[in-house]
């Protein structure tokens, strides 16, 4: 991965942060200098070899490096990964989101996992086992029931491992990937026979060698698969625990399986991005549609990404990893799974039921749209209709829809009069569990018929099949967060002229200000503003050979992906920025600080310390707070724009 | 019939008298049924006009002289088309009155500003075009003028340049700007005030206000969801029981209770107001006095909302309806009829970058910030603001 300024300032801070100068300052020169050996960075950093040595073993163990030692000489060349840096940020929130998915003692091992970097199973279960007895005044007084024994910490490890969250680490995963392939690459020339290649040998040995190099970025996932064969796989066990999260400590202590106690393992980010992504795909639907509908839609990807392992094709392995089929979850699979807590007949509004149109809502759409056009607006063809559910469903389910209070009865009686078959319930579960699955399709409806186009109705099996095209739905995601930017940058005209550019193409002036409403000089002045800031640009097409001014036609055109590029890197800076400004106000605040960093003083603070500095104390941890908490939403940003 | 057109052809001379009067028949003839064929803007070809069977026999030479006899009068006009084929167009008679009334240099100058239309034609292309001097057309113009034949004018595209447009015709909506402009501007307030009121109006029909106040699952229902035995059917673990019931999800846990909000209404609405709708709301509305606003005026007016991310379009049952976007984070309020532009309420609520919520997405010196530079880190006066230190 190629790193910006920003990105490279920013990764050698965070190292800096969590692991002190050291490491940093040889981060910087890996990532300005490159690919490097022992000798060079002496003369880079100007340290000497013992402490090099040691800043190295700190950024290998928390598998900041990616290092390779050529078969034949005996040195050994170190390289930065940035992207391991990079997801340094992240680790409270996929702590976070895993302890919501898995639950706490899952979390707890990950913690410890991302604390030592990668560690050998027989090493964790020594520094569980050390650990438990001690739960010195921890705040959390469940804390040391999490993990407690050998068993269970082999069990918790096994769940990790088939989730794919955590992954083996064998000497070949230090080796950038890229590297590999190369290799490959090469060792497939140097086979085939003749001194020329034609273009298909290449072709071919191109694909052989992403082959091998999928094998080789899988073999990490070899315990995993063993796991599945010996344990049943991971989404079967998780739809025998109900969905819910192993909160007792007991569930599945008997059948620990056995792990080789010399495998190493590590966190697996990837699949933890995956997680994340979830996450905010959520917020997003929540955002857009509404917070009832978003916690049906959590169900939805969380069913859909049991077995997805990466948010993106491997750029690396494209050539021959297909692109995944998507995953179908049925509706009945979702109720199954869906919290019983979840009100679903909460959240979407009643409209009388001669009011909806059911066959243009249970169209389904068996293909991937390939591009995100507003072909679902314009085309005229209508899919397959599943005749036979549209037809018992009932129409007038809207009763069901009721969160409003007993008073208006009356006006809704009228609404929907004549058209209640549910009117006469029987007060049978059966019946409510019917009504409660028609509910929850409702919000899965709603979800298809977002402009977003959240989830994919793709099927009829299992009262509807559905599937979430994550490439267009991330793509409109990005593009959702960009028009945000830019509004708020530029102004709601601003984002109007960029909107029309994007969806006509190039355009001349005349065209641009006809169809945006707006007076010429406007237009002008806030293409010019947007010019300035790179959104825009102009194309100069010369009606003849002499390229006069007014022989020439002016065409704007807004670059997305330039854009996107550009507003990254800044959101890079804007990141470093809130770290450094931390910085500074820790540098202003050192004393205090300090005081509060001795032993004696943690954990009574306001005690110890006079009101005046207790004060401080606590603004600066409101500044901290505040300046922390911008760089995990400018995070989200980044995850969106770049790894999602 | 032009009245002038046959004592002129009874004028020529003697000996063809009867020749003069049957050409004056054929021309008639030719010229009514060229008329009749209703092209209004077609050209005809040698050939079409000996198809209309006017002609007797197809005679060409014949066909000349009454083409020719046509176009001395100004009813007829030539013209070449694009492989250079001679073709003829007819005139109304009343405007080739006009134009035996001028003279040649007149006359080319009104035929090209007849050509331009409803467009108008600017001063510079018809010197451009004649190669005329400058005095001349501009005498040309002035005789035009007083005879009331032609009309200078502003066209919105080009506000600057002198438009010269037939008299006897009204501006093209393209030269005048249709309904959005007032006096050749475009009239920003109007605009601004119709996308408001077509926002409230969308807004109220694709929304559901609910009164109940409380989060989305602090309260149990008063009836018809969860009775009886919700988990029937479903696989539980009998171990469960032990346990304390499931986490709630996060997204979904309640804010603090809020008044009226909006929810979105069920797929397959069928109700959501479509172009037509919001065009005949505007209408019986009667906010747009004077102007009248087409569908097509209404459909531009709604592009642009939905190119402002505060409308969005939704195809249920083969029409296309408008929809709020991101509705339940709309308040309720009308933003329409507004005047204070600080007060939020009503207007429409867009997604908020966090980027673009911090000092450094707004920094005016965004570029040059480097930490030891004249800005940066240790001296941001913004950073300060924001975190409440002045």
């Amino acid at each position: 991965m190629l790193v910006t300024k920003h990105a490279a300032e920013l990764c050698a801070l965070l190292v800096n942060d969590l692991y002190g100068e050291l490491p940093s300052r040889i981060l910087i020169a890996l990532l300005t200098k490159g690919r490097s050996t022992i000798p060079q960075l002496v003369q880079q950093t100007s340290l000497n070899t013992r402490h090099l040595r040691n800043g190295l073993g700190v950024l290998f163990h928390q598998n900041l490096l990616y290092a390779r030692t050529e078969p034949g000489s005996k040195t050994t060349t170190y390289e930065a990964n940035p992207d391991a840096c990079y997801n340094l940020i992240r680790s409270g929130k996929i702590l976070e989101v895993l302890e919501q998915r898995f639950g706490a003692a899952e979390r707890d091992l990950v913690q410890t996992l991302m604390l030592l970097g990668h560690a050998r199973i027989q090493d964790l279960g020594q520094a569980f086992s050390t650990r438990a007895p001690q739960a010195n005044g921890e705040t959390n007084g469940s804390h040391s029931m999490l993990i407690g024994s050998e068993s269970r910490l082999r069990s918790v490890l096994a769940r990790l491992l088939q989730a794919e969250i955590v992954e083996a680490v064998r000497a070949d995963t230090f080796r950038n990937p890229a590297e590999v392939l190369d290799e490959y690459k090469q060792e497939m020339a140097k086979a085939s026979p003749g001194d020329r290649i034609s273009n298909k040998d290449k072709i071919v040995n191109d694909e052989k060698a992403a082959e091998r190099y999928i094998a080789f970025r899988d073999n990490g996932k070899a315990i995993k698969r063993q796991l599945d064969q010996t344990r049943g796989s991971y989404a079967k066990r998780r739809k025998l625990q109900n969905g819910h999260s192993t909160n007792g400590d007991h569930i599945d202590d008997d059948d620990a399986p056995h792990l080789n106690p010399n495998i190493i393992v590590r966190v697996n980010y990837e699949k933890c991005l995956v997680e994340l992504r979830n996450h905010r795909l959520v917020a997003f639907a929540s955002d857009s549609i509404g917070e009832t509908t978003a916690s049906v839609y959590r169900t939805v990807l969380d069913l859909a990404t049991a077995h997805m392992s990466r948010c993106r094709i491997d750029p690396l392995a494209a050539v021959k990893e297909p692109e995944p089929t998507p995953i179908t979850v049925t509706t009945l699979d979702i109720f199954d799974h869906l919290d019983e807590g979840i009100d679903v007949a909460r959240g979407i509004g009643k409209v009388s039921g001669d009011k909806i149109d059911t066959s243009s809502v249970e169209k389904v759409k068996m293909e991937v749209p390939q591009s995100d056009d507003e072909s679902d607006i314009e085309s005229d063809d209508d899919g397959p209709v599943p005749n036979g559910r549209s037809n018992t469903r009932p129409r007038g389910n809207t009763v069901q829809h009721n969160d409003e209070d007993p008073f208006s009865e009356s006006d809704n009686e009228t609404r929907t009069k004549g058209e209640r078959p549910s009117r006469v319930t029987f007060d049978d579960s059966s019946t409510n569990r019917t009504a409660r699955i028609e509910q929850m399709r409702q919000h899965l409806l709603l979800l298809k018929d977002s402009k977003h186009r959240f989830i994919r109705h793709c099927g009829t099996q299992g009262r509807g099949q559905w599937t979430v095209d994550f490439r267009l739905l991330m793509a409109r995601f990005r593009d959702a967060e960009m028009d945000a930017v830019i509004e708020q940058s530029f102004g709601r005209h601003g984002l109007r002229l960029t909107r029309i550019l994007r969806e006509r193409g190039k355009l001349d002036e005349k065209m641009l200000y006809s169809s945006a409403l707006m007076k010429k000089g406007d237009v002008q002045g806030k293409m010019l503003a947007m010019q300035m800031a790179g959104l825009v640009d102009i194309q100069e097409v010369p009606r003849d050979t002499n390229r006069l001014a007014n022989r020439t036609l002016f065409f704007w055109h807004f670059d997305g992906e330039k854009t996107q590029a550009q507003l990254l890197d800044d959101i890079y800076k804007a990141m470093l920025r809130c770290m450094q400004t931390l910085q500074v106000e820790r540098h202003k605040e050192r004393n205090i600080l300090s005081f509060v960093e001795r032993k004696d003083v943690q954990g009574k603070e306001e005690e110890v310390m006079t009101a005046e500095h207790y004060n401080k104390y606590n603004n600066h941890l409101e500044v901290q707070d505040r300046l922390l908490g911008q760089v995990m939403r400018l995070d989200d940003m980044v995850s969106v724009l770049r790894d999602f | 019939m032009a009245p002038s057109a046959v004592p002129r052809a009874v004028a020529t001379t003697a000996q063809n008298d009867s020749d003069a009067a049957k050409l004056a028949v054929w021309k008639q003839a030719l010229y009514e049924r060229v008329q009749e064929s209703g092209r209004e803007n077609d050209a005809f070809s040698q050939d079409d006009l000996i198809d209309l069977g006017v002609i007797p026999n197809g005679d060409k030479m014949l066909l000349i002289r009454v083409v020719q006899a046509l176009s001395d009068d100004k009813l007829f006009v030539t013209m070449r088309d694009a492989s250079n084929n001679i073709l003829w167009k007819w005139r109304d008679a009343q405007e080739a009155h006009k134009y035996k009334q001028l003279d040649d240099e007149q006359a080319m100058v009104y035929s090209l500003i007849d050509d331009s239309g409803g467009d108008g034609i600017w001063s510079q292309t018809l010197q451009r075009r004649l190669n005329m001097h400058d005095s001349v057309l501009k005498t040309a113009l002035k005789h035009l003028q007083t005879k009331g034949l032609i009309a200078p004018f502003k066209n919105v595209e080009h506000p600057n340049k002198k438009m010269y447009i037939k008299a006897s015709i009204q501006p093209s909506d393209r030269a005048t700007g249709g309904p959005w402009y007032t006096d050749q501007n475009l009239d920003e307030a109007f605009i601004e005030d119709l996308q408001r009121v077509v926002f409230d109006y969308v807004k109220n029909q694709s929304s559901y206000v609910s009164k109940h106040s409380g989060g989305a699952r602090t309260q149990t229902p008063s009836k018809g969801v969860v009775k009886g035995n919700p988990d029937r059917g479903k696989k539980r673990d009998a171990r469960e029981m032990n346990e304390p019931p499931a986490k709630a999800v996060k997204t979904s846990t309640a804010s603090a209770p809020r008044e009226a909000v909006l929810l979105p209404l069920p797929a397959g609405y069928t109700g959501y107001p479509t172009v037509r709708d919001i065009a005949r709301l505007l209408s019986a509305s009667g906010i747009t006095n004077n102007t009248i606003l087409s569908e097509s005026d209404v459909k531009k007016l709604v592009d642009v909302l939905v190119w402002d991310n505060l409308l969005e379009p939704i195809r249920v049952a083969g029409k296309i309806g408008y929809r709020v976007s991101r509705v339940s984070k709309q308040s309720t309020d009308v933003w329409a009829g507004r005047e204070d532009p600080t007060g939020r309420e009503g207007q429409p609520e867009s997604y908020l970058s966090p980027y673009t919520e911090a000092p450094c997405g707004r920094c005016p010196v965004f570029d040059l910030c480097e930490e030891g530079g004249p800005v940066g880190p240790s001296n941001c006066e913004y950073f300060k603001k924001w975190l409440g230190m002045e």
